[in-house]
């Protein structure tokens, strides 16, 4: 990405393209994932695009052009949140609360889910612990609350969870576990 | 697509990350470093639906409920937490104090038995010898496998005085010779104990004399037998 920067500096406007092709693939994916409607994300990705476009020639990056980037794709996150209901956000009410129920509201592949029961019926049948983390995760407790509950380091945790996505994406692939 | 993360510290966060399991502060840093680290990217992408349906999916939810262990370490008591914590085997202390009590089972019994207020009484097999050359009822049996308890009468020595019991075979050959016996019961009858590996068949006589009488005159003599 930095090759790709430096050369749309210098006017290559392939370079640009492609450095903006990256950066709005990244854009969605987060976008998704903090707002949960696709259509909204894919809006609000769009848009921070754009603005990036139109400032990344002039703007001064202190920690970079990706941090500078992302730190745009935030703030249009927030802005959207702020949006939503001003009447209903409750000064204590995080964002993270508003953030969870739109993910909620998703629709679930079909397709995508069967293959994914499948698949876990074999993991979590022998890998209790993957079990038991998940299902705190689904109880609404974080990785901090989840390692004091669990008792483990925090290394651990993401040992535990790394472990089984590896057998996961295995089976989700090959069907193999 | 690399082939490795370009910062592992960050990059383990990927499966928390798509489990939503991050906070607000990591979740940025995760995606921050996905912004530049290729194949941290790529993992995420390529299972970005599954991640979705992951957290989103009811089915999903109540398989890993279902699956999941009802007991977590914050509802075990203290008490089972410290016994059996996650450590090595060697480590926990439910395994030391199984291996303590079995080690003190053992040591219990055996000093049981040595504090014991009655010692063990070794049998004996018993006979009374009458003073008359007849063997009567004077019968050792080696076949018993008991030392002999012998019971005779004792001459009346001098106050204090001890006695002598002397018990040879057929061929007058001394089997067992006592001098300093003082041991007379109220009934004023000695006792020897015949021990078993001195047992042969045959006819035996037990002699009693006053120790340092210096005559025979003072003799009881006995005859008993021994049999299989």
């Amino acid at each position: 990405m930095k090759q790709l920067l430096v050369r749309a500096h210098q006017g290559d406007k392939a370079s640009e393209d492609k450095l903006f092709e990256l950066v709005l693939a990244r854009f969605n994916l987060y976008a998704r994932r903090w707002i949960g409607e696709r259509d909204a994300a894919a809006d609000i990705a769009q848009e921070t695009c754009i603005t990036i476009l139109a400032k990344y020639k002039t703007e001064d990056f202190e920690k970079g052009f990706e941090a500078w980037a992302y730190g745009v794709l935030r703030m249009n996150i927030r802005h959207y949140f702020h949006k939503l209901s001003a009447a209903k956000r409750a000064e204590s009410e995080k964002e993270e609360t508003i953030r969870r129920t739109l993910q909620s509201n998703q629709s679930v592949d079909p397709d995508i889910e069967l293959a994914l029961v499948k698949c876990l019926k074999k993991i979590l049948g022998v890998n209790r612990r993957y079990a038991r983390t998940v299902n705190l995760v689904y109880q609404g407790y974080r990785s901090d609350e989840i390692c004091k509950r669990m008792d483990i380091s925090r290394n651990n945790f993401y040992v535990i969870l790394n472990r089984a996505r590896s057998v996961l994406k295995k089976c989700l692939e090959q069907g193999i576990v | 697509m690399t082939k490795q993360c370009n910062a592992p510290e960050l990059g383990a966060m990927l499966h928390a990350y798509e489990l939503g399991a991050l906070s607000e502060e990591d979740t940025e840093r995760f995606e921050l470093h996905t912004m530049t680290c290729e194949f941290c990217f790529g993992e995420v992408a390529s299972l970005e639906e599954h991640s979705i349906v992951l957290q989103n999916s009811d089915s999903v939810q109540q398989l890993v409920a279902r699956t999941a262990p009802e007991t977590d370490r914050s509802r075990s008591s203290g008490l089972l937490r410290y016994l059996w914590p996650d450590a090595p085997m060697i480590f926990r202390p439910a395994v030391t104090l199984l291996l303590v009590v079995l080690m003190a089972i053992p040591a219990y019994l055996g000093l049981r038995v040595l504090t014991s207020d009655s010692p063990e009484i070794r049998s004996l097999q018993a006979i009374r010898l009458t003073s008359t050359r007849s063997v009567g009822r004077n019968i050792l049996s080696i076949g018993s496998g008991l030392d002999g308890a012998i019971g005779f009468a004792v001459p009346e020595c001098a106050e204090n005085q001890p006695y002598e019991v002397a018990v040879t075979d057929e061929q007058d050959a001394v089997i067992v010779h006592l001098d300093a016996c003082t041991m007379i019961d109220e009934r004023g009858m000695g006792e020897i104990v015949f021990p078993h590996n001195l047992m042969k068949v045959g006819t035996f006589h037990l002699a009693v004399t006053c120790s340092d009488s210096g005559s025979d005159t003072d003799a009881l003599e006995y005859t008993f037998v021994i049999k299989e």
